[in-house]
């Protein structure tokens, strides 16, 4: 779309459809039109592209370094870390100089107790990265398993907030994660950007990522029960899954037991737990975002067509990456080759010179 | 240009730490909010460090997100903040008259009269010289609705000031090119 076609605002139109002057509107709207000649005014004669790949780059180091290794501890938000040292009690204040000594006693107490208050209710985060996964254990004793680039957030004190009693316990969660629940008095409350999914005493798989331009939350129930509902509430029933192996999800606002839901079918939901990889009927443009995201690399496709093709995959146990690429290159005809970064897939035959099949 | 549907959406993933919604973003709105930028600073080098640092501060805010409210404009708010602000600490300016007299009235170039031939390289390059000439806020109003898209609540949003001053800036800025293009050659303003 050529960037300069943007037509006369509909308030602009209004106002110059009030002027009394048929001439002069219809010179105000040439002046507009003639404007479209030019594609940016603030373009120099040697304008520098901005090279938003190089951008792209810059910034996505400056928000997440590079991480060592291994799991990835709770980070906190930067924001948090300064407040809170603001708050240090010791610092001196010029005003409580001439106050008297138990006035400034209690002063500090006050303040450490509403730090103390303050810091408490701030939540924790864990986030993996791609390539990593990690496992935390939430304060009520609920075991939680992070796949990778996934985010899972909640609050310190998980429905032991000292103060104010809290009637469930919840987490929230981008990305995907295998949950197991401390049965309790409160329900455990999983929130994903548009789902909730609730439990009491159970095991679940819940995978929030979305594909497309509707926000999507999967969950695959292992046992007990959960009920699964929209955040954007509709009347809409929530749902109920009962059986192990029971598939429900999300999309958009709508709630749906998921079209292969036989039992059985979800317990491919969770074997990224034992470094497995299952994919059912999805895209590949969708399955190489799980792989990358799995295996930390870059999958590039030389065909745009090619990501639209749909796959099932399943591998129970550990599989390294070019085993699965190699599945699906003889699945759906096409050739592999290593990159610098990752892999590069192309259909078969086409000039790519030394790929591998 | 995304709907307002897929900005909300991009909204609620990027407050939940998606960082798959975080380079769609970047994707859609870096270059316009580098250019943005450089309408306001004249040079590429700082509007794209300006760029960097928009979508940097945007991660570093998404907890706090409101999808109710235009991200968009958000984006282009900050960078117009980022980018005035390294206008107000630059110690030598390079000249550009009405930039330090907001709504001073544009007073148009002697009479030239009409060059023989009316190339439309010409006629760009003049237009892009007389936008430039126009008082800053003028300018900016008429970049960010003729070029950037944007809505007249989304303008208002972004330089603080209500949609009618939009509206009025806008008119004032086509008037002005309107008498500059007259008297540069009237033929271009018939119908």
């Amino acid at each position: 779309m050529n960037r300069s076609d943007f037509p006369i605002p509909p308030e602009l139109r209004e106002r110059l459809e009030r002027a009394s002057n048929d001439e002069r509107r219809s010179d105000l709207e040439r002046v507009w039109a003639l404007l479209g000649r030019i594609d940016d005014p603030t373009a120099d004669t040697d304008a520098d592209s901005p090279d938003s790949e190089a951008a792209w780059q810059a910034v996505q180091d400056r928000v997440q370094p590079p991480s060592q290794n291994g799991t990835a501890p709770a980070s906190p938000d930067p924001a948090t870390a300064e407040r809170a040292e603001d708050r240090s009690p010791q610092r001196p204040s010029s005003r409580q100089r001439h106050l008297p000594s138990w006035t400034l006693v209690a002063a500090a107490a006050v303040v450490l107790v509403v730090a103390g208050l303050w810091m408490w209710s701030q939540p924790e985060r864990v986030t993996t990265e791609a390539g990593e996964m990690t496992a935390v254990t939430l304060p009520d004793g609920s075991a939680v398993e992070l796949n990778s680039a996934t985010t899972l957030s909640y609050p310190r004190g998980l429905a032991t907030w000292p103060l104010i009693g809290s009637d469930e316990r919840a987490v929230t969660l981008q990305g995907e994660a295998f949950f197991e629940v401390e049965p309790g008095e409160t329900p455990f409350v999983v929130e994903t950007p548009n789902a909730r999914v609730e439990a009491l005493g159970t095991s679940f798989n819940v995978r929030a990522r979305s594909e497309g331009t509707e926000l999507e939350t999967h969950v695959a129930l292992a046992s007990g029960s959960v009920q699964i509902g929209a955040t954007e509430s509709t009347p809409a029933q929530p749902i109920v899954l009962d059986r192990e192996g029971a598939v429900g999800e999300v999309v958009g606002d709508v709630v749906r037991t998921s079209s292969d839901d036989e039992v059985g079918t979800g317990n491919q939901a969770w074997v990224w737990r034992e470094q497995g990889f299952a994919a059912s009927d999805r895209s590949l443009g969708s399955i190489f975002d799980d792989l990358e995201r799995r295996f930390g690399v870059t999958l590039t496709l030389t065909d745009s067509t090619i990501a639209q093709e749909r796959m099932t995959l399943f591998y129970p146990s550990q599989t390294d990456l070019e085993t699965i690429l190699h599945d699906i290159s003889v699945a759906k005809d096409l050739e592999y080759r290593e990159t610098s970064t990752g892999f590069e897939l192309a259909p078969a035959g086409s000039p790519s010179s030394d790929s591998v099949r | 240009m995304p709907s307002d549907e897929q900005l909300r959406t991009w909204c609620k993933r990027l407050r939940a730490s998606d960082p798959q919604a975080f380079e769609e973003l970047f994707q859609a709105f870096y270059t316009p909010i580098f250019r943005y930028a450089r309408g306001i600073t004249n040079r590429a080098a700082p509007a794209r460090d300006i760029a960097q640092d928009v979508f940097v501060k945007l991660w570093e805010i998404r907890y706090s997100l409101d999808p109710d409210r235009s991200v968009k404009a958000l984006l282009y708010r900050m960078a117009r903040n980022q980018a005035y602000n390294h206008q107000r600490d630059r110690t030598t300016h390079r000249e550009k008259q009405e930039s330090v007299q907001e709504d001073a009235p544009a007073s148009p170039s002697p009479l030239h009269g009409p060059d023989v031939e009316v190339a439309s390289g010409q006629l760009e390059s003049r237009l892009k010289r007389w936008i430039d000439e126009l008082p800053e806020r003028q300018r900016e109003a008429l970049q960010l609705s003729r070029y950037e898209g944007l809505s007249h609540d989304e303008i208002a949003e972004v330089m603080e000031i209500s949609p009618n001053t939009v509206n009025n800036h806008l008119v004032r800025a086509l008037e002005t090119l309107r008498d500059r293009i007259r008297d540069y050659e009237p033929d271009l303003l018939d119908p």
